[in-house]
């Protein structure tokens, strides 16, 4: 088989050609299309460097098992008793955990495994599996809606290529069931000339920012200094800046095109980014970076844990507080989905404190009663002083993000000394 | 002038597209010229 990574490579594109015209030009019937496009995403997983047949059959019983226990769940007639169907739910979706930790996490792995730990979070991986972090999300979600009874038009075959979508499956956007099942169905509604149209230009943007933008921000991002020892703090924050828009327009451009594949196929995306570093404020620019995941975030781990502390009598009367641990909660999550290291998670506890006081921020500025004051404000120069230390709070905050531990220490210890 | 700005901002998609279009082949042309230098990085994003 051979192999080769999606987007970046001419075998991706030769492959991804022959996959259009197969759909399009075969897939008359719906089932037939939807078939063409199942087995075109097997193929194309196969293709992956590092994506096994094993890791395959690992997706395929993921999908039967969810299926079955979304297909329990949402049985109009002789539904389930409530404690089986939490039971049922709570049990698959503690399994879809269980393999995302698995192939996420080395010391979880080595524990598995019965191999001895190794020193440090991060190292110890045996086996990786490319695409875990986001096919495991989508089948949590398809659970927990599943659970909801909000599940529309499920039959396997659909659900099996939500799953798989070739497209989405390295790094999202993490789409939902229900918009996927409909643009399937119907191929979006639109003419075969309106999909190739807008996606080929969507893949020309995507193709801009990786071949083009990222190429020549690449040599200057914070992790290709020379040396961390003798970095100054102008080079130190040049790197970081750098490594900000390359993050941007490397990520952003992937999901330009994926998107733009999934429009020549006939299927609609969401979007992932929305002009994030022009955000006014850090709960903004996280409405608008990676969009898919914040939203997964906000809906799965956000607003449970907040209905749960709400029972707590503290939380229930400081409902600011309430909320601002649980953005912290989530973000922590947040960070500990990102990668295995500590780094992560103070990452993503940097942020959820960053939004908890960006909150805070927002509703005192409404209390002040200054007349001056509420019309900076409003003004276009608050605005600029918000999207200026927005974006340095973001990509200040990348050094937890790209340096480990170790590094970080470095790179500290560097920068205090020229004090 | 006017004219100029009110053609450029009626054709902008064109004018962005063929505008990326060159600079992809510029950069594919000059990677494929040049393959002792630095490959295309893998996506950041590429999450296990």
């Amino acid at each position: 088989m051979p192999q080769f990574e999606f987007y970046s490579s001419l075998p991706y594109w030769l492959a991804f050609l022959a996959v259009l015209a197969a759909v399009r030009l075969l897939g008359s019937g719906r089932r037939v299309r939807q078939g063409v496009l199942l087995a075109a995403s097997g193929l194309m997983l196969l293709a992956l460097p590092g994506f096994t047949p094993v890791h395959l059959a690992i997706l395929a019983v993921l999908i039967l098992l969810s299926f079955a226990a979304g297909s329990l769940l949402g049985r109009p007639s002789d539904p389930p008793r409530p404690g089986r169907r939490l039971a049922l739910s709570a049990g698959l979706i503690a399994a879809t955990l269980l393999v995302l930790c698995f192939y996420k996490y080395g010391f979880f792995q080595r524990l598995v495994l019965g191999l001895p730990p190794l020193a440090g979070l991060g190292t110890g991986h045996v086996v990786r599996m490319v695409g875990v972090s986001y096919f495991t999300f989508k089948i949590i979600h398809f659970i927990v809606e599943s659970y909801r009874s909000k599940i529309e038009g499920l039959d396997l075959l659909t659900y099996a290529n939500y799953v798989v979508f070739f497209p989405a499956f390295i790094s999202g956007p993490i789409n939902r069931y229900n918009p996927f099942a409909a643009s399937l169905r119907s191929g979006g509604g639109r003419s075969a000339g309106a999909d190739l149209g807008a996606g080929a230009e969507r893949i020309v943007h995507g193709l801009f920012k990786k071949f083009v933008l990222v190429q020549l921000l690449y040599p200057h991002i914070l992790t290709n200094a020379a040396s961390l020892k003798d970095l100054s703090v102008l080079g130190t924050i040049g790197g970081l800046y750098a490594y900000a828009f390359y993050f941007y327009f490397d990520f952003s451009g992937y999901t330009d095109l994926a998107i733009g594949c999934a429009r020549l196929l006939g299927i609609d995306l969401p979007e992932n980014f929305n002009h994030p570093f022009l955000k006014k404020n850090i709960r903004e620019l996280w409405t608008n970076w990676h969009m898919s995941l914040t939203s997964w975030l906000v809906d799965y781990i956000y607003w449970p844990i907040v209905r749960r502390m709400r029972n707590i009598d503290v939380f229930r009367s400081h409902p600011i507080a309430l909320s601002n641990a649980g953005m912290i909660i989530t973000f922590i999550v947040c960070g500990m989905w990102h990668g295995e290291g500590l780094n992560f998670i103070v990452w993503g506890a940097y942020h959820g404190l960053g939004i908890s006081v960006a909150t805070v921020y927002q509703r005192a500025k409404r209390s002040l009663r200054s007349p001056g004051l509420q019309r900076y404000f409003r003004s276009r120069a608050s605005a600029v002083v918000g999207v200026i230390v927005t974006f340095n709070f973001f990509a200040l905050g990348l050094a937890f993000f790209v340096l480990d531990w170790g590094r970080l220490g470095i790179l500290l210890r560097n920068l205090a000394s020229r004090f | 002038m006017k004219r100029i700005a009110a053609a450029l901002l009626e054709h902008r998609k064109l004018i962005t597209l063929t505008f990326e279009i060159f600079w992809i082949l510029f950069f594919l042309l000059d990677m494929l010229g040049n393959r002792s230098g630095s490959q295309v990085p893998q996506f950041v994003y590429v999450n296990f």
